[in-house]
This record gives structure tokens, sequence and C-alpha cells, in this order.
């Protein structure tokens, strides 16, 4: 399968000011030289605890943060990828990678350019309630994007609102109401419909179904599948929900601090666990099997705050394996065979 | 899709706006403070609109300027002739306060408005692009707000010229004469506007942050876009309120103004005209004190009941569109 | 083992503008002593006002219309709901406490830590650190070390004893010098929050006493609402969904430290979440909560085992897993103004019958210490 996104040391750093004058004293990296790639149609998984950068990548991936170093790629064909990727590591600075850049990196596009790309990656977010403008009618908000992506106006609009509102499962009867009368999940699938009518190739999911009942989680979770074979979409799950990541996604990648650390097709990550870091996420969820005991692994400390990660290895502070080496070296993203990518010196 | 006529489709996309006004008019029934207000009010909005058939004006004259039986100078106390009696240099009572309530109407609406367009402008600027911008903009406004304001207002009436050159060439000289009425509102604007800017500016530094906005962005829309149909539309709250608070206090600077000689001119219908013309009657004569209490008070009780029913309403809107103790 | 809380057909109603608001519909639980009973259901089911409804704490519009609380206080069996407020307050936070679901919501912004904890101790164990102070300036009296208003601060004490509310003391407490006196108490209670702190697994008390809220991680500021709860050793502990808001990894602390501040402590904790999983790790008995009223209670085995009641088998079938179907309930969550007739679930319900539109079922025991409220099981009344 070809790569729909794939990021080459992407970077989000957040200034922090301080003193009289307010000039930069030190820098949140929340997203740290990060390469990954999401391939066509997949769900690709992205789980970590809070404030480990992923929420930041989702929304650096697709532009509404502006990244601070790196690329990314968006539906280049594979010749072309294989192509930069070597330029990059020999000649950085030469035309034919510039050229490539300008084509398909979504971190150079600019004004209307960027406008347009938008239409293809769209954003689905955690909180419902937040997500919807309180003034507006279902029908505005779902019709939206149309009316700005100059795709449809007027009657043609409103017909296609009501057509994607009742693939998420609403019905016409529903257009004329605000957000506020409808409950979590509908308020859920409304914002589906958002992110849907104008057909994007890739969606990226911000913890969906967080902020919504267990019984409607698996009616939003069907929503989601259907809707990609349906649309032939490919996501990016982001939550820090592991058992629903487990069910949805394809491919399966563990953020902390800002870093990936392991990253394996789903069934492998969960089966075999390899950085400590994983290990621990895995087994701390708890079980709805009272007859289960399961071997746990209780991190100490909390998480470190991003503005001064540990040096070396970020997670060797809480590791229960550290060695000499975690403490000096960071770690890179090493490929174990079989696709399975682990950051750390046991490998 | 049903067959529907126009007008059905029409009624069916206005229904959720009638449910929030109906929401809105229980809430305001709820509070007999509230319905007060609202009685005061739509009391002086129909006085307003019957104008001319409760006072009619002098065929082929200006409805503005009241009229004058003679040109005695000393008050006459209501009469079957002048049911509110007349004001010094025979000025009709009644006709000046029937028809102030328009001038009223005219000078808290005209100057909220203008006071609030400036005011979005700048702070919607202010508080949406942030940066050095802001800065300088809220600067700005601070110097403007640490004049006292009536002092500020004056100065700017001062400064106003009478006549404005809009068109001038070769021979073609256009200009527009300023109504001293008009003077005084333009500078009250030019005063009211920084605190809406305040206002404003914070109510968009908390909205610019939601969720909605960003997801708006994430679809596409222009900043102008965003602003005008997202970021406006939910801050707009605390302003309406202020705003209707504002009229009745704009009215009462009005006054207070024509008062100390700045204002209307002479003679035309305005509460604060009226009270400026009894200034010399206030103690009356040595040997009739407080005999000429109609020539202040009556125009001081429109005044006042005009002011506490747009504060009375205000603080009504406060309560009602508070949104967390909406919907209890 | 004996109940120590009881509720039986509690019935609690909301007057808001859109109606009346039936939140919750005759709820009979039982909490017997030292155990961890589980009360699971979604949003809006009502069980977080179930848990407030113990305190006497529901916020208006709400009014409690029927029922009661009955509590063990030593060897008699109360109603809380027939008391007075004065009486409620000194049982909230000494012999229930209740923890919430994010703690640095429900910590005052503007106090450090200290002072919060300390206003628990200062509320409910007053007398006892005074008497202490007493005794600590006798001892200093007999050695010879006593300051030269040692008499004065005796005397304060004894009155804080006997009479807390005293003028003498209002004006005392707010003239600067004469206010000196509460420096022992709050020294004494300082020395017993730290280790208070310290057995909730606070690394370091001390700086982390006089922090405000909003410096605390979540972890560490659920940690200090544990310890604020447990501070007077109550014998119900209410758990308000402590854990949903944290990680992970956080979670598994809190649940473990939970887990051993019960056995150190003895305490009866009634556990209010909507996570399957944390239920089967801490609780012994399971009660599950559907649109205002108890659908199904059991131990926790039973319930994982041989679910009966149908909401309770399509909660359970609807927890993800891996490489099968979603499975969801049909429908959704019914508005509890104008709730459902008879029993509110029969319109979601797969295997509703006729009788289940028109009549509310009853709760009865179908098997030992298995009670369910069902019309598939029909059977002996309780």
């Amino acid at each position: 399968m070809s790569s729909l996104i794939e990021t080459h040391g992407l970077k989000k750093y957040y200034p922090v000011t301080g003193g009289v004058l307010k000039r930069k004293i030190a820098e949140v990296k929340a997203v740290d030289d990060v390469s990954i790639d999401i391939k066509k149609g997949e769900c690709f998984g992205l789980v970590g605890e809070s404030g480990c950068g992923k929420t930041t990548l989702g929304k650096t991936i697709i532009r509404l943060l502006e990244p601070n170093g790196g690329c990314i790629f968006f539906d280049a064909p594979s010749d072309v990828l294989e192509e930069a990727e070597k330029l990059a590591s020999n000649d950085p600075d030469s035309k034919r990678l510039k050229e490539f850049r300008k084509q398909y990196d979504l971190s150079t596009f600019k004004g209307s350019k960027l406008r347009h790309m938008r239409r293809k990656m769209q954003i689905v977010y955690q909180d419902p309630t937040t997500s919807l403008d309180p003034r507006m009618l279902v029908k505005d908000i779902v019709g939206e994007p149309l009316i700005v992506q100059k795709i449809a106006r007027g009657a043609e609009a409103k017909e296609r609102v009501i057509e994607m509102l009742k693939k998420v499962g609403l019905t016409e009867k529903q257009v004329y109401r605000f957000p506020h009368e409808f409950s979590g999940g509908q308020r859920q699938r409304i914002a589906v419909a958002r992110a849907l009518v104008v057909h994007p190739q890739f969606v990226v999911l911000d913890e969906p179904t967080s902020a919504v009942d267990v019984s409607v989680r698996a009616q939003l979770l069907n929503l989601f599948e259907e809707l990609q074979k349906d649309l032939g979409l490919t996501y990016m799950f982001i939550s820090h929900d592991l058992s629903v990541v487990e069910c949805t996604s394809d491919r399966v990648a563990v953020m902390y601090l800002g870093k990936i650390v392991e990253f394996a097709r789903t069934e492998e990550l969960y089966k075999s666990p390899l950085h400590p870091y994983s290990i621990a996420l895995l087994t701390a969820i708890p079980v709805p099997d009272p007859t289960l005991k399961r071997e746990r692994v209780i991190l100490t400390g909390e998480v470190p705050s991003p503005i001064n990660p540990p040096l070396g290895c970020r997670f060797h502070p809480r590791c229960p394996k550290m060695m000499e080496i975690c403490r000096r070296e960071e770690p890179r993203l090493r490929d174990l065979g079989n696709g399975h990518f682990v950051a750390c010196h046991l490998f | 899709m049903e067959a529907r006529s126009r007008w059905q489709r029409f009624k069916v996309s206005v229904q959720p706006t009638l449910k929030e006004l109906k929401f809105i008019l229980n809430r305001i029934k709820q509070s007999p403070i509230s319905v007060i207000g609202l009685a005061i009010l739509v009391f002086y909005i129909a006085m307003a609109l019957i104008a001319p058939v409760l006072a009619p004006p002098l065929p082929k004259a200006d409805p503005y300027m009241i009229p004058q039986e003679s040109f005695i100078f000393m008050p006459s106390p209501p009469s079957p002739n002048h049911i509110f009696g007349t004001t010094e240099n025979q000025y009709d009572l009644w006709y000046g306060c029937v028809w102030g309530t328009r001038t009223a109407f005219r000078i808290g609406f005209e100057v909220v408005v203008g006071g609030l367009a400036i005011g979005l402008v700048i702070g919607c600027v202010a508080g949406y692009y942030g940066g050095i911008l802001d800065e300088l903009m809220m600067r700005f406004t601070d110097i403007i707000f640490a004049f006292p304001g009536l002092v500020l207002a004056m100065a700017f009436y001062m400064a106003i010229p009478d006549t404005v050159t809009i068109f001038r060439w070769g021979d073609i000289n256009w200009t527009m004469n300023i109504m001293s009425l008009d003077k005084v509102l333009i500078a009250l604007v030019l005063v009211s506007w920084p605190s809406y800017t305040r206002v404003i500016r914070g109510e968009i530094l908390r909205v610019k942050t939601e969720d909605y906005i960003e997801a708006a962005k994430a679809v596409g829309c222009s900043d102008y876009r965003v602003l005008m149909k997202h970021v406006i539309p939910n801050s707009i709250y605390p302003i309406v309120i202020m705003a209707s608070l504002d009229i009745g206090a704009i009215v009462l600077t009005a006054a207070a103004m024509s008062f100390l000689g700045i204002g209307a001119p002479k003679g035309y219908a305005d509460w604060g005209q009226l009270i400026a013309l009894s200034r010399n009657w206030i103690y009356g004569d040595i040997n009739n004190p407080l005999g000429y209490w109609h020539v202040f008070l009556i125009p001081g009780i429109f005044i006042f009941t005009f002011v506490l029913g747009w504060n009375l309403l205000g603080d009504a809107f406060r309560d009602i569109l508070d949104p967390t103790i909406r919907r209890r | 083992m004996s109940d120590i809380l009881e509720i039986e057909d509690l019935v609690l109603r909301f007057y808001t503008y859109e109606g009346v608001v039936e939140a919750l519909d005759e709820v009979n639980l039982t909490l017997k002593e030292g155990e961890t009973l589980g009360l699971v259901g979604e949003t809006g089911c009502g069980k977080s006002m179930t848990a407030l409804s113990v305190l006497v704490l529901v916020p208006s519009p709400g009014r409690i219309e029927g029922g009661h609380i009955f509590v063990e206080q030593g060897k008699k069996r109360l109603d809380l709901l027939a008391q007075n407020e004065p009486f409620l307050r000194k049982v909230r936070g000494k012999d229930i406490s209740m923890i919430f679901q994010e703690p640095r919501v429900y910590l005052n912004p503007v106090y450090t830590v200290l002072n919060q904890v300390a206003e628990v101790y200062m509320q409910h164990r007053l007398k006892e650190f005074c008497h202490m102070a007493i005794e600590e300036i006798n001892n200093e009296i007999k050695s010879g070390k006593a300051g030269f208003l040692a008499e004065f601060e005796k005397s304060m004490y004894r009155e804080l004893v006997e009479n807390p509310t005293s003028p003498l003391l209002q004006i005392a407490a707010r003239i600067p010098v004469l206010n000196r006196y509460k420096r022992r108490l709050m020294r004494m209670i300082k020395k017993e929050i730290v280790d208070l702190l310290k057995s909730m697994g606070i690394a370091d008390p001390e700086r982390v006493i006089d922090m405000y809220p909003h410096e605390l991680s979540g972890g560490m500021a659920q940690r200090v609402v544990v310890g604020m709860a447990l501070a007077c050793n109550p014998k119900i502990l209410i758990a308000d969904e402590p854990t949903t808001n944290l990680d992970v990894t956080v979670q598994l602390q809190i649940l473990n430290l939970i887990r051993t501040l019960k056995k150190k402590y003895g305490s009866s904790i009634l556990y209010i979440t909507h996570d399957m999983g944390v239920v089967a790790e801490l609780c012994q008995r399971v009660a599950v909560m559907y649109a205002g009223s108890i659908c199904e209670i059991a131990g926790v085995m039973e319930i994982f085992k041989n679910p009966l009641h149908p909401y309770t088998k399509g909660l359970l079938e609807s927890i993800p897993q891996p490489g099968k179907e979603f499975k969801s309930i049909a429908g959704t969550v019914p508005s509890l103004i104008n709730p459902p007739s008879g029993c509110r679930f029969h319109d979601r319900c797969p295997y509703a019958l006729e009788t289940c539109a028109n009549t509310k079922p009853k709760m009865i025991e179908v098997k030992k210490d298995h009670f369910i409220r069902c019309h598939l099981f029909p059977g002996v009344q309780k």
C-alpha cells in the first residue's frame, strides 16, 4: 500500500517567554523529530498519556499548527518519496528536493494553496460540546465547509448536508436545531458529518470517543468503520484509551514526551510490547474480568514537564530497566523486522 | 424531499429563533422588575411614535422647535392650555417633553450605535490578531479612558467646527452645517467607544481559544469569515447588556451637557434643554420659593423614568443572557 | 457483615424550566461494612445524584421527595434525611466523605493545600487538637520553658473547646498580636498533614503543602483530595469517578492507593464509575443503574459471569473487544423529563415483554445475593 502521509523529522516547539522583555527562555518540545508514515486506507492509532504531544502531532500534520521543522509529504507517489529520502540524507539543499517539497510537502504550502488542500484533510475533535458553534444551526455547521471550499451553495449544499447527516444516523428534521438540543453522541455525529461533508482523504480523530458514554462509544466506532469502507478514508486515531485503539487500528504508535517510542502492527504491539513504557501502559489498563490477575508494572513518579525533558532517553528516570547508556544517549527508532520499530537501548 | 411551500419552509427555518425569543420573554415575565422596565420603555416608545398626535406641531415649522405663544420671560404654571405649563420664554413644556422623547431615543441610539461600531472594529482587530497591534490599540484606548468623560466630551464639542466643507473645486463649494446637538452626539461617540472596545476584546480573547473556532479554520475559513460568523456572534451578549445600560447613561450625560450650556439649540425639544432653560428658576423668587417646580421637576421625571427603564431592562438582560444560569 | 448505609426508596426530582426531571426513581441500595460497592451506569443515569443525596447536598432546583437514608452511628440507626443542617455538617467529612471527579476543580483555587486540608481538621477534630495543645503548654510550664503568654494561650484553647463561636475568640482572631495563639495549633495540624500526605504516596509533602491547586498535576491533586477525605477516618467513603480524568498509569497508582488505604482504615467504599474494568479490579459487589433506578445488584464475579438484566448484558457486550464486531445498545438514553412508562429500559430492551411498558418491575432476589429488577424474572417479592 502506498503512503498517504509521510513525515520526516517533524518538529513543533512552543516558546516559553519570560523576563521583563519577554524573551524566549526555553522551549516546550511538544513534538520532537517525529517520522512516521500513514498508509492509504488504514487506521493509524496514536497512543500516549496527557502531555505527550499526540494531539499536537495530529494538528501539526494537518497544518492547524505551524511546524517548526521537518516535512509532511501528502499523497506523494512512492518513487518520489524514495528519492526524497535519499536526497535528504545525501544532498539536503538540492534543487530537486526543493521541487518535490514545493509540490508535495504540506509544510511549505501557504495561502490559497493551503486552503484548497484543507479539503483533503479534516479533524474530529474530542469534546463535541465545544467543537460545534453554539450559535449556529446544524445545517449551517455542516454546510459551512461546502460554502467555504466553494463546492456547493444554497439548495445543493442543503441536499448534500442532509445526505451526510443521514449517513451518520441523524434525520432530516434535525437540521434546524441548535447543538445544545442534542445528546453528546449525536453532537459527535454532527462533528463527523461536518468533517466528512467535503469528502476528504484523511481524517484525524482526536479522542473522538473519550467524551461519550460506553454504549454510544460502540455506535460511534461502528460508524467510523462503516464510513471508512464507504468513503475510502484514512484515519489517524488518537486516544489515551488503549482498549479502543486495539480494536480499531491497523498499526499503533506509542508516544512519550514528544517522541515516538514504539511503532508496530496492532496485534504485534499488544501481544509483545518491547519498550518498557509500552509495557507499563498496556498492563495498566483495567481489564473487565475479575478473575484475571495481571502482572503489573507500576511506574514511579509523574510525567515530567516537556520544557525540560530528561537528557538521553526521555524515559530513563522512570524506567525499571534503565542502563548507564540511557542517561547519556538518546535511542533512535530502529526497525526490528516485521514492521516493528522501537526506540530503546535494550534493543 | 417532501414538497413544501416557501412559507412552510420559512416557518421551519425561523422556529429555533422563535424558541429563543419565547424563552427570553418568559424569563422577563418572571421577574417583576424587568416587567416594570419593559413597561416603561413600551410607554415611551408609544409616546415617541404618536408624538405628532399628542402634541401637534405648528404648520410649516420644524417640529423639533418648541412653539412659543408669547415671549413673556417668566414661566407660567400648568393650566388647561398648557398641561405641563411653560418654561422661560413661554416654551410649552408638554410639547417639549413629548417631542423630547424622540430626541432622547435618538441621542441614546445614535451614540450607542456609533460607539459600538468603533469599539467593535477596534476591539475585534485587537483581540483577534493580538501581538503588537493589540498593544498599540489598547494603549490608545487607555489614553482616551484616562480623560474624565464629560470634560473630554466638552473639549471635542469645542473642537468640532460649525460648518464642514465637503467638496471644494473652483466655484463649487459644498458645505454642511453641523447642528449643536449633532456636535454633542459626535463628541459623546468619541468618548464612549473605549469601554466597548475593552469588553469586546475580553470576550474575543475568551472565544478565540474555543474548539469550534479552530474547527472553522480547519475547514478553510478565512479570518474575516471566522470573525464575522463565529467569533462575533458568540461574544456579543455582554455588549448587548452594556449597550442597553448605556443608552440611559448617555441620555443623562447629554442632559448634563445641555445643562452646562453645550447641547441642543435653545428652544429645541430636548429634555436636557428644558432643564437648562429652568436653570434660573430652581429657587424661584424671594416671595415664591420653589414656585416654579414644574419647570425642572417635570422634565426631570421624564429623564429619571427613561433612564430607570433602560437600567432595569439592562439588568434583566444580564440575568437572562448569562449562559451559566440559563436553562434552569 | 452489617449494613452500614442503606438507601431506601429514594425519590429525587429537579424542577427546571423545561419540566420536572425525575432523576431518581425509588432507588434501593445497601452498603455493607468493609466492602467496596461499585455503582455503574452511564452519564445521566443518576449515580452522582445518588452520592450527593447521601450527603444531602443536592443542588437546587433538585428536591429529595421521598425515601430514607439510614446510617449506622454507634448502635443507632439514623435517617439522614430527617436530620437538621448542623448535625449533617458534623457528619459530612467525618463519618461520610466524598471524593470527586475533577480534583483541581473541586479544590479552592485561592487556598494552598495546607489551608484546605487544615480546614477539614479544624472542622472536625478541633477539640482533640486543642486538648493536645493544652497538654503541650502544661508540659512547657512544668519544664519552665513556657513563654509569658502561656496562660493566655491556655485560656484561649479552653475557650475554643467549650465555646467555639464565642465573640471573644472572634475578636481575638482579628487582632494581630493576640491571634498568635493559633500558631501552636497550626503547627500541630501541619505535622499531621505532612504525615497524611506521605501516607498518600506524595514524595515530598513539605513542598506540596505550600502549592496552589493549579500547580499540582492531576494525580497529585487527586491524592490531596483523597487525603482530605480520609483525614478523619470516615466509615463511609463515596468516590465519584475519581480516576476518569486521569491517565492510565496514574489511575493505576490511585486505585492501588485506595486499596491500601481501605485495608488500613477499614472504611466502606461506594465507588461510582462507568468503567467496567475498574469495577472488576476494585469492587466486591456491583450495582448497575439506568435512568434513575437500580437494575441489578450482585457480587462482582456473578455479574461478569452471569449477568441477568438485559441492560447489564448490553453494557458488558458493548465493551470493545479486539477482532470482534462492536455491539451497542440500540437507541439513546431517554430524557428524564418524560421518562418512559413502566420499566424505563423497555424501549431499548431486546427482550421486552408487553407488561414492561405498563408496570414498573420490583426488586427481587433471584439468587442468593443477586437482586434484579426485571419482568423477565418474576419471583417472590423482596
